[in-house]
Formats: C-alpha cells, structure tokens, sequence
C-alpha cells in the first residue's frame, strides 16, 4: 500500500506534535536527565567554571573599575561596576558564555543517548517520542537556566558592589534572569535543532557562536544585526536597565522594543523545539 | 514475509551481517521500514505506544546509563511504564532477584562484569511483564557457568508462556535453547522449523575439516580411506583438508587415527562449524 504525500504529512504531524506522552510517564527521564546534568563530574563542572570567567574577570580588575565607563555609544546613567557587568553581559554573557553552555546541553539530548548507544532503552518504552524529547529539552533548559542565573547573580554583586550597593538596583536583577531565560530558550531550540538533525552540530554551533555572535554581529552594525540573538537580548534588557543604544546604530537599523524583541526570541526557540520534534519522530537513529 | 513466533523460545539464527540485529529494530520500532510496512501482534511498531507496551527488547550493545545502581536503572524503565515508583521498584526488585543479581542491586552499573550486564538488559525488558520478548545476542560475553544460568533462565521465561525471539550467530547457543529456530540471511528468512531438519539439510552436504598437523601427506593417505570422506587435498606443507559426508562418523575415525599414528595435531577447524558455511549450503 503506497501512501500519498498528503498521507505521509499527516502521519509525520500527527508523530510530532501527541498530546499526551502515551499509557507510560516520562517524568522518570526528565528527573534522571535533570539529575545527570547537574550531578555530571565531568562537564558541568567545567561549564560552570566557564561561566565564572567574567566574575575572575571582575576580581582581577576590580581595583580599575571603579570609573568604567560604557563601551560603544549606548546611552546610560550607569558607571563604574554596574557599567562593567551590563557590557560584561551583553559582550561575554549573551554571545558566548551561555549560547555555548545550551549548546554543550542542547545537543546532548539525543546525541548522548546515541553515541552512548542506550536510545533503545528509552525509544522501546511505552511513550511518544516527541515526549521523551520534550522531557529531556525541559530538563536541559531547567539545568542550563539554574547555571546561567548562578553565574549572572554573582558576578553581578561582585561588580555592582565595586562602585555602589548592588542592592540598590536589584530589581534589575530579574530583567537579567528574564534575558537569561530568553536566551537559553532562544538558543536551546535552534542548537536541539541541530543536535538531533547532524552529527557534527557542535562545530556548527561554535563557528555560529564565535564568528557570528561575537564577531561579525558586532563589526557590521547594519540591518545585519537583525540576524543575531544578541541584539535582540540587548534591546530587551535595555528596558529593564534604562540604557539605550546610541544614536548611530539607531540610524542605521530600528531597535525593536522590549516586547518584539522578547517575542522574537520566543518565536526562534519555539520554532526550533517543534522543528527538532520533527525531526525526531520521523528520523532512525543508528541504535 | 510472514513470521510465526509461537509460546517458548524461537531462536533467530544467521551469521553476522544477516540482518537479525535490523529485523529486532524494525520489529521493536525503533527502525521504520523504508518500504513496505510491518506489523507485529497485529500493530505497526513504530512510535507506537500501545505496542511498546506488549514488548520488550534487550538490545545488542553493552550500553547503559552507567552511573545509575542496577536497581535504579530497572527502577527507571520500570516507572517509564506508566508504574507508580513503590511498584516499579518492587517489581525491578523481583526482576532482579530472578536474573540473579540481588547481592548486586545497589552497586554502579559501571562497575558491573559483562554477564552481569547481560543480565540487567535482560531484567529491563521482563520488569513490565511484556508478552513478547526480543533478545538480541544475549549470551555474548557470558562465561560458560552464566551462559548456562542465561539459558535456563530464559527457558523458565518460556515456561511461563512468554513468546521470546532469540537472535545469535552461535548455532550451539541457540540448540540449547529451543529446538524451533529461524533462519535469516542477507535480511530474507530462508527457512524456519526444527532446528534438527535444518542440520539433517546441513548433513547432507560435504563438511570440511583443515588439520594443521607435522606430517600431513602421511594423514591425507589415511583419510583417503575413512568412510565418508569425499576428497583429500594438501594445500601446504602443515595443512590437511577433507571433505566428508559423514561428519559424526569422521571425527571418531580421525580421533582414533590421530592416536594409532601419533600425530602431532596443531590445529583443527572446520569452516562449516560457522553459521556462514551453513547459510552458503542453504542458499544453493
């Protein structure tokens, strides 16, 4: 019996997107995920190591931070430490540090369970498929979310503290939290995307990560800014943290608002998450 | 193709590369056929939860979640099930107790032995009672002491009146099993029954024996004479090879020859006793 395209497209939709996650549970895998990846030995450690680099940063410079002025032309009553963190956040934190971190998470997902050759173990249980990669996104973005605000909380105070009372602009802190999340949603869909479509995602996501983000994303201030995460995660935590970017770039390319930006980076997670649902529920893996 | 796995054991036999290990996937579900369809109990396996149920599946690979204890990762799938965790650890528990592995159960899986291993896989595909049940390779990597508690094992679960498809390239692994075997090459099943027709067919054509011997020109001039035995050749100065009708027979006779004649025998083989030899034999 040969099946029509229309039938093949049904089929594919209907494999992706179930509902409910079948007669079985996947809470056990989502908890065994969470745990593993908070409790790993090997790569957490070193991720979050990776994350404190900005606070090392701060500790080693802090004696000359205490006039830091913002870099580039953005508009800001801010100086000293809280100028140091907000340019550490937008130059280290959002084009480097936690897009890099998602990923090490991100195209673990299905990639792990491949190379560990222990998908048959999840893949023969009586759940969906799209629900085991749900459950493990909701683990990796839990964990990733939880490293990322331990890692932007601390350097925060750390810096803040060098010139003033950081807790004289703590509610700024939940705007960074937010930015975080945003970010590590953002990311997260696009590089589970490519994680559980390609073997070699990784060299895709660092050459995404250092060449683009943090490279040409911030030589070529045009309507090319448009493509880069960064852009719209500074334009989102500008809101919060009454800074504005500066006359020049504003002639050359609009700066959404806190709302599109946010809305922005929601669509390309989501948009990632249900395409590697796709993905998922019609490709074999080589178990 | 159309394939009966009835209550016990059947055995699914076919050199390495036959296709057994890509027939379990396709049958389990985690393979989607790229033609035609499947149906097993009557269900499409893929992503199919319903099905899933109904089965289990220990896989090939010596692959865990190796930081888990053998409990906790029996108890995991265990729960994965729709089971609540007090249920799903009592029955991993029991599962556990009945492959052996009690005095083990709290230790890391990474610091398991491979029969050990062997036998964690095999409690994750019984922990949620399934009807049928695929092993793939299941006695790879077993000592002769765990290989015979697998087998009984894996008998008793047929006892109870599993349906359980057994894949192995070992023909000696699966006649200890079952008697009931399929036979699978180049991904087409090219017989099935009693595995004792399918040797009587083996029997029937000429099985070849290489000695490696000190002085084979003087065996081959013995062997000329044995009953059975079809041809005689000495490739080389260390080598004899026959070939005999009358298998059984032959190695009784060479026995008793090689101590009449005080041969100094290096090395003997037989080509045929692999699985390979056999399917050549069946598909001409």
């Amino acid at each position: 019996m040969t099946m029509t395209t229309f039938e093949r497209v049904r089929d594919i939709l209907r494999d992706s997107f179930r509902p409910t996650a079948g007669p079985g549970t996947v809470w056990p895998l989502f908890w065994f995920s969470f745990k593993s990846i908070l409790l790993s030995r090997k790569k957490t450690p070193l991720l979050l190591l990776f994350l404190m680099i900005p606070l090392a940063l701060t500790l080693m410079l802090a004696s000359t931070l205490d006039d830091y002025t913002p870099q580039g032309d953005d508009v800001t009553s801010a100086y000293g430490g809280r100028a140091w963190f907000q340019d550490i956040l937008s130059q280290v934190f959002f084009p480097l540090l936690i897009p890099i971190v998602t990923a090490a998470y991100a195209t673990a997902v299905i990639g792990e369970e491949v190379e560990g050759k222990t998908l048959p173990y999840v893949f023969t249980r009586p759940v969906y498929r799209n629900w085991i990669v749900i459950s493990k996104s909701a683990a990796f973005l839990l964990a990733s979310a939880i490293l990322g605000i331990v890692a932007v909380t601390a350097t925060y105070f750390v810096a803040v503290s060098i010139t003033e009372d950081p807790f004289r602009h703590v509610d700024e802190l939940f705007g960074y939290w937010s930015a975080v999340g945003l970010t590590i949603f953002a990311t997260g869909g696009l590089f589970l995307l490519l994680g559980v479509s390609m073997k070699p995602a990784m060299i895709l996501i660092a050459t995404y990560t250092f060449v683009w983000e943090t490279f040409f994303s911030n030589l070529i201030p045009s309507s090319i800014l448009k493509y880069s995460f960064v852009w719209y995660e500074r334009a989102y935590i500008n809101s919060f943290i009454g800074r504005e970017a500066g006359f020049g770039i504003r002639l050359l390319v609009d700066v959404p608002g806190p709302t599109e930006a946010a809305m922005t980076l929601l669509v390309v997670g989501v948009v990632g998450f249900l395409s590697s649902l796709v993905v998922v529920s019609m490709r074999d893996y080589n178990v | 193709m159309t394939l009966e796995v009835p209550r016990g054991v059947t055995g699914l036999l076919g050199p390495n590369g036959a296709g057994k290990s890509t027939f379990l996937k396709l049958c389990t579900g985690l393979v989607k056929a790229s033609k035609g369809s499947i149906s097993v109990l009557g269900q499409d396996p893929w992503n199919n939860p319903k099905f899933l149920r109904r089965i289990g599946l220990a896989p090939e690979h010596d692959a865990f979640y190796e930081s888990l204890t053998g409990l906790e990762f029996v108890t995991m799938l265990a729960r994965m099930q729709g089971t609540s965790k007090f249920k799903a650890e009592r029955r991993a528990k029991d599962v556990l107790e009945q492959v052996r592995l009690t005095p083990h159960v709290n230790r890391r899986i990474a610091t398991y032995s491979k029969g050990m291993r062997q036998r964690v896989k095999i409690a994750q595909a019984i922990v949620h009672d399934p009807e049928l049940l695929f092993l793939d390779e299941p006695l790879t990597g077993t000592d002769p002491v765990g290989r015979r508690e697998m087998i009984d094992f894996i008998k008793g679960l047929a006892k109870q009146g599993k349906s359980i498809l057994v894949s192995s390239h070992v023909l000696y692994e699966v006649e200890a099993m079952t008697p009931n075997i399929l036979l699978i090459h180049r991904g087409r099943v090219i017989a099935e029954g009693d595995i004792h027709q399918i040797r009587e067919l083996i029997d029937e054509h000429p099985h070849n024996v290489r000695i490696e011997v000190d002085r084979p020109r003087d065996l081959a001039a013995h062997l000329v004479g044995l009953p059975g035995v079809v041809t005689v050749r000495v490739p080389d100065e260390a080598h004899v090879e026959a070939e005999t009708r009358k298998p059984d027979e032959f190695y009784q006779r060479l026995q008793d020859l090689l101590q009449r004649e005080r041969h100094n025998v290096v090395a003997l083989t037989s080509p045929d006793d692999n699985l390979e030899s056999v399917f050549r034999y069946l598909v001409k």
